[in-house]
């Protein structure tokens, strides 16, 4: 056996024997995960949908006490997170560890910087007792029916922060994989994967920027 | 395969574009267009971010039809959830 032959079937996982099929297995099971994330995160879409029109001044008068031009900052901060893994992915695919990493920080970092803007807007819906349970306080036509746009409010934005965080973490551990071992980039799969993955997270934010945003934007 | 800087670049600087765009729109009394109108800008973000981020225009047919098959399913339900409002008296 000669050594590329070798080092192909090293490769190669049980019970793939050739490198596309491989491939091609790694990212249909990728998207068909995505696929069942797209219906996680649809079933509160469609409740948000739902209350939404059945409490339409409830939710425009709680939609007043939201921060747009932080919802817009983070949407920018994601979309450039999300161009800055998309390029980290085709790096991955050319073998160019320097600039893999360099754009897996900037992503890491902007990924950061996302959360770091969702906790100051957490923290002032506290202090201002926008937080759905017994200390909630609104001041408005149906409070109880507003209070219902904070509960979708922190669910939904709760498990795309989640999401988000699962990201950063799989950010690092491929990071940290491709600065030790030389072995990494050897197959480009699992960095498609992850670049699918934080792409999803994007998309999922660019319709809870809307819904919970632009409302009713002062 | 050279990496397309040019293209990633200008996909970005139209998701930009986009996002001012619905911003913006927020701000004019629509009523309930302003949000369905949101809702289908958001759609053509997602899109651009589906085609060229993701690659599923450089994919085969097998990602073409996995990437649509969660929407479809999702569509269906939102679709059959909005025929129940729109046909029905509902208070609100």
């Amino acid at each position: 056996m000669s050594a590329e032959t070798e080092s192909n079937a090293d490769l190669l996982n049980f019970p793939f024997k050739e490198a596309s099929h491989q491939r091609e297995s790694a990212l249909f099971g990728m998207w068909i995960f995505l696929a069942t994330e797209v219906l996680f995160f649809g079933g509160m879409f469609t409740a948000y949908m739902v209350y939404r029109y059945s409490h339409w001044q409830a939710f425009q008068e709680a939609g007043a006490h939201q921060e747009w031009y932080l919802g817009c900052l983070n949407t920018a901060v994601l979309l450039t997170s999300g161009f800055t893994m998309a390029l980290a992915v085709e790096f991955a695919r050319k073998g160019q560890r320097v600039w893999l990493l360099a754009l897996f920080a900037i992503t890491w970092l902007l990924g950061s910087a996302f959360l770091g803007i969702e906790g100051y807007e957490y923290h002032t819906k506290f202090t201002e007792h926008l937080v759905p349970g017994s200390g909630f306080h609104f001041t408005g036509s149906d409070p109880s029916s507003s209070e219902l746009f904070f509960v979708l409010y922190f669910t939904m934005t709760g498990m795309h922060m989640f999401h988000m965080f699962v990201g950063l973490m799989l950010i690092l551990f491929f990071g940290g994989w491709t600065w030790f071992s030389p072995r990494a980039l050897l197959t480009p799969n699992p960095f498609e994967v992850l670049g699918l993955y934080w792409a999803f997270v994007d998309i999922v934010w660019l319709f809870l920027y809307p819904l919970f945003y632009l409302v009713h934007p002062q | 395969m050279k990496v397309n800087l040019a293209r990633s670049v200008r996909v970005l600087i139209s998701l930009y574009l986009l996002m001012a765009l619905t911003s913006g729109l927020a701000f004019l009394p629509l009523g309930h267009w302003g949000w369905h109108l949101s809702l289908v800008i958001a759609f053509v973000m997602a899109g651009l971010i589906l085609l060229f981020f993701m690659k599923v225009k450089y994919s085969e047919p097998l990602i073409w039809l996995t990437s649509a098959a969660g929407f479809t399913w999702l569509s269906l339900l939102i679709l059959l959830v909005i025929l129940d409002y729109i046909s029905r008296a509902w208070p609100g």
